[in-house]
């Protein structure tokens, strides 16, 4: 009897103990939460309408929640446990099988879909004259759905593929890189921890891009891939906070002959920072090392080639384009990136810059269904609702002057071929550009061409 | 609104709201019950406070009303007609009006002020089943507002039950029983339905989700079921959870609800689920509902008509869906061949095998609960049978292996073996025993501030 009142006492005691601990615990909390300071999201706004209603208390839970001290950490460890339970999704994103994480397929914003679409069709009837091309590329979670966890059935992007290129009509040419993708599908397209495709894939949609463009079979180059960088992370392990040592190696394709190399000069229109190469490589030493390609996303990029054509290439592109646009550089003389999510200018400013013989959108298939900048860049200011782009031939004015002003302020040389080969050792900010003789060529040939 | 598992009220509410209460003298308890309760619910908005007081007002006044005219039963009838019809009124118009708007396509659908008033289904049971407890002179009318008032709103149990009955409240409102003990074992109670709520509710939640935005060519049968499964166990530990906080809360505040929940897989027929699951719901429903209908035949024409109207009114009681109406006929056959058509002889039938079947049968209800509409939930009950993509396929594989971990622990705490194995080893009380009790409770509120910070809360049909 006694024994057993003795253990009902230390069981008690030892409750009791419990909740004191979680008591100091709660308090700990409390006290630290009562802090002050500027942590994320700002008071929600006390209004009449949102006491009466109950949102702004609800608006007020989510910011204490969001500006609860350590919440980082907390959801790092929420994360954990959930991957402990077996979650192979987060934030849209599945990890995979192989040590790879897949972007799910993204549900397409149908209004901005047909706006896109309908400005497209619109700029290709004003424009007849000038091919346009349109090319979505797939993401990795269509291409190599074997690596998807075996309970996931995502959206079907051939699907959402076949439907965009029957709105284009055929006006617009489609280019197919699904197909040629697939065809290499064991191969490593697509970074393991990022939504973009690597060389290798962007290798493949150019030589399917090639052939549907007829681009001049004979200024095809051999080339060489050249490993930059091992320890790339890409953007879906950080928004996933899955794939933590899934390390990519980022690869560049430079020609295997020196005499096939091309010159280029790009121009960051955005800062106006000109170089001499295609790649930034003072971008591996940061997180974001996809942006070794074309120095990372501008508004407006223009590239200037020393090929031996007077084509000229308007891209409307998202980061999928980074790095496919080295590809091209043999067959335009002058290649004008527009990415236009960063760009806030219209169609006829950029119609001006050059006598654009082909113009082209490359986008993620992800990208492209839920863009919602693409129609705005294509509208003509002030004119809202009516088509935007007026028709015809356009006169366009050779804005596009090249070489000499630019060589002659911009001092120094590394042609693109050192950049290539120099790897991730270059230092790269390849401020330099071609020398003025070279510039004076471009000019020259510019001048013939006109 | 606000919900216990919410950083406003674990880290503003609950530790405020109890030192008031703690150090109020105990004959004002009531009131500051009655406060922090009401400030509780007004975190919802004013405007759905405002129907919560004109709810009790009309009901206090009501039961006095009644109270009056005990003597004459005509009139006590007549009184408690109009008072309990107003309060049916009341309640169809606060829950329906928002869904019909949004049928209708009505843009006002969207409005805040449209939703359905927090605990509304529960609190309006309550408030219906003292005036008629007074017209049968169970209990005499509480002429004391705050107490009344406190024994409608408390908000432990306001937004999701567990209902109870006015005698057995309105004793325990006279004198609360605060002790350290008690409170101890609240706050431990209290956490671990947070944990059940967060942490395994929310889990089960990532398996059901995942087997729901399955294309039905990609479900095979045995996916559908682990469908099933996970959505019994994910509403098992979101709704246990939420009960088990609010018992805990109750017995910091000095209080003892009934219980509600109470291990309901381990039922071995569907009556016995009824008194293991939402028990008090069912309870309510046989007392107010099905006896007074059925009249002293159960087994008979009027006895079956009566329990179809009972578990109609229950799962229009849920929502205004044809889903509910078709789970409510469900339970309503079942409970009828159990009990009358199959009776004794199931007694016969080993444990197990009742187990078993009862389980089916539950799972199968499970279906029409969170379908959305009846086609889909047939079409669901299909893919149970057939299965779109074969019996067993990769995909169901997968969803067993990878969540392995999730689904052996989301069983074994369905089950009272782990509490009981935990009893076992802290029994003794030593120093490690104790430092091992703190470690695990410690560690189960840390996760659950992980699990509530991180957002993205599972959305439960209770509350």
């Amino acid at each position: 009897m006694e024994q057993s009142q003795n253990r009902k006492k230390k069981k008690v005691y030892t409750k009791q103990v419990t909740a004191l601990v979680f008591l100091g615990l709660l308090f700990i909390l409390c006290v630290m939460n009562l802090i002050p300071g500027n942590r994320g999201a700002g008071k929600p706004k006390l209004t009449l309408e949102g006491v009466l209603n109950g949102g702004y208390m609800e608006d007020y839970g989510s910011y204490l929640t969001d500006r609860f001290l350590g919440k980082g950490m907390f959801s790092g460890l929420d994360f954990s446990v959930k991957t402990l339970f077996g979650n192979r999704e987060s934030e849209g994103i599945y990890r995979g099988r192989g040590r790879v994480l897949l972007e799910k397929t993204a549900a397409p914003d149908n209004k901005a879909l047909e706006e896109n679409t309908a400005k497209i069709k619109e700029l290709a009837a004003a424009y007849y004259n000038i091919p346009v091309y349109v090319m979505l590329v797939p993401g990795a979670a269509n291409i190599q759905a074997e690596k998807l966890p075996p309970y996931t059935a995502g959206r079907d992007q051939e699907k959402q593929f076949n439907q965009i290129r029957e709105m284009l009509g055929t006006g617009v040419n489609w280019v197919e890189v699904s197909k040629a993708l697939r065809k290499h599908d064991s191969e490593q397209l697509y970074y393991r921890t990022d939504k973009c495709w690597t060389s290798l894939g962007a290798f493949y949609g150019y030589e399917a891009l090639a052939a549907a463009m007829e681009l001049d079979a004979s200024k095809d180059r051999e080339l060489t891939p050249y490993v930059v960088n091992n320890d790339y992370i890409g953007s879906l392990a950080k928004k996933s906070g899955y794939g933590k040592g899934y390390e990519d190696s980022v690869t560049i394709y430079a020609p295997k002959k020196t005499k096939d190399d091309v010159r280029v000069l790009m121009t960051n229109m955005d800062t106006k920072k000109k170089t001499a190469t295609l790649y930034d490589s003072t971008k591996l030493e940061k997180e974001d090392k996809y942006s070794l390609f074309l120095g990372g996303d501008a508004g407006m990029t223009d590239i200037k080639t020393t090929a031996d054509t007077t084509d000229r290439l308007l891209i409307f592109k998202d980061s999928y384009a980074n790095c496919l646009i080295p590809f091209l550089t043999p067959y335009y003389r002058e290649i004008l990136a527009v990415d236009p999510s960063l760009y806030d200018g219209n169609i006829q400013e950029i119609m001006r810059k050059a006598k654009f013989t082909s113009i082209l959108f490359l986008y993620g298939g992800n990208s492209f269904v839920t863009d919602t900048n693409i129609s705005k860049v294509l509208e003509l200011p002030g004119k809202s609702g009516s088509p935007g782009i007026q028709g015809g031939t356009p006169e366009t004015e050779n804005g596009a002057d090249p070489g000499g002003e630019d060589g002659s302020t911009d001092g120094g040389s590394s042609d693109a071929e050192e950049d290539t080969d120099s790897s991730g050792e270059d230092g790269g900010t390849d401020e330099g550009s071609s020398d003025a003789e070279e510039d004076t060529e471009y000019g020259e040939t510019d001048d013939e061409a006109e | 609104m606000m919900t216990f598992d919410s950083t406003i009220f674990l880290f503003a509410f609950l530790p405020v709201s109890f030192i008031l209460y703690y150090i109020t003298p105990a004959r004002f308890k009531s009131l500051t019950l009655v406060i922090v309760s009401v400030f509780f619910y007004a975190w919802g908005g004013i405007v759905h406070t405002l129907l919560l007081a004109a709810a009790v007002f009309w009901n206090y006044a009501g039961g006095m009303m009644v109270g009056k005219r005990l003597h004459q039963r005509k009139r006590a009838k007549n009184m408690v007609m109009i008072v309990i019809g107003t309060d049916i009124l009341f309640l169809i118009a606060c829950t329906y009006t928002g869904q019909i708007l949004r049928m209708m396509g009505n843009g006002l659908s969207d409005s805040r002020y449209f939703l359905v008033p927090m605990g509304i289904s529960f609190f309006m049971l309550q408030n219906i089943a003292y005036i008629i407890d007074i017209y049968r002179e169970d209990i005499i009318p509480q002429q004391d507002i705050v107490k009344f008032s406190a024994m409608i709103v408390m908000y432990p149990k306001i937004a999701a039950g567990p209902l109870v009955t006015c005698t057995s409240f309105a004793k325990q409102l006279d004198e609360p029983r605060i002790s350290p003990g008690r409170c101890s074992d609240g706050i431990l109670l209290f956490v671990r339905g947070l944990s059940k709520k967060v942490i395994l509710g929310k889990s089960m939640s990532m398996i059901f989700e995942t087997v729901r935005s399955l294309p039905d060519s990609h479900m095979s049968a045995v996916s559908a079921w682990l469908g099933c499964i996970s959505f019994a166990l994910c509403i098992y530990f979101t709704f246990g959870g939420y009960c088990d906080m609010a018992a805990g809360l109750s017995w910091m505040l000095g209080f003892e609800l009934p219980e509600n929940v109470n291990y309901p897989f381990l039922s071995t027929g569907i009556m016995d689920f009824w008194s293991r699951w939402m028990s008090t719901l069912w309870k309510w429903f046989c007392s107010y509902v099905y006896l007074p209908l059925c009249g002293g035949n159960p087994g008979g024409v009027a006895g079956f008509l009566s329990l179809l109207a009972s578990w109609l009114l229950i799962g229009l009681w849920h929502g205004l869906n044809g889903t509910f109406v078709i789970w409510g006929i469900y339970f309503a056959v079942l409970l009828y061949v159990e009990g009358f058509v199959l009776g004794e002889r199931l007694l016969r039938v080993p444990k197990g095998i009742r187990w078993f079947f009862t389980l089916i049968l539950l799972m199968i209800s499970w279906v029409f609960f969170f379908s959305p509409s009846v086609g889909e939930a047939f079409s669901y009950l299909g893919l149970l049978v057939a299965g779109g993509a074969g019996f067993l396929d990769a995909g169901a594989v997968g969803l067993l292996t990878d969540y392995g971990v999730l689904w052996i622990t989301a069983v074994l705490f369905s089950t009272p073996l782990v509490s009981l194995v935990y009893e076992k080893i802290l029994r003794g009380g030593r120093r490690w025993q104790i430092a091992l009790n703190c470690a695990v409770y410690g560690a189960l509120f840390i996760l659950c501030i992980a699990g509530i910070v991180s957002g993205t809360g599972s959305k439960a049909i209770y509350f």
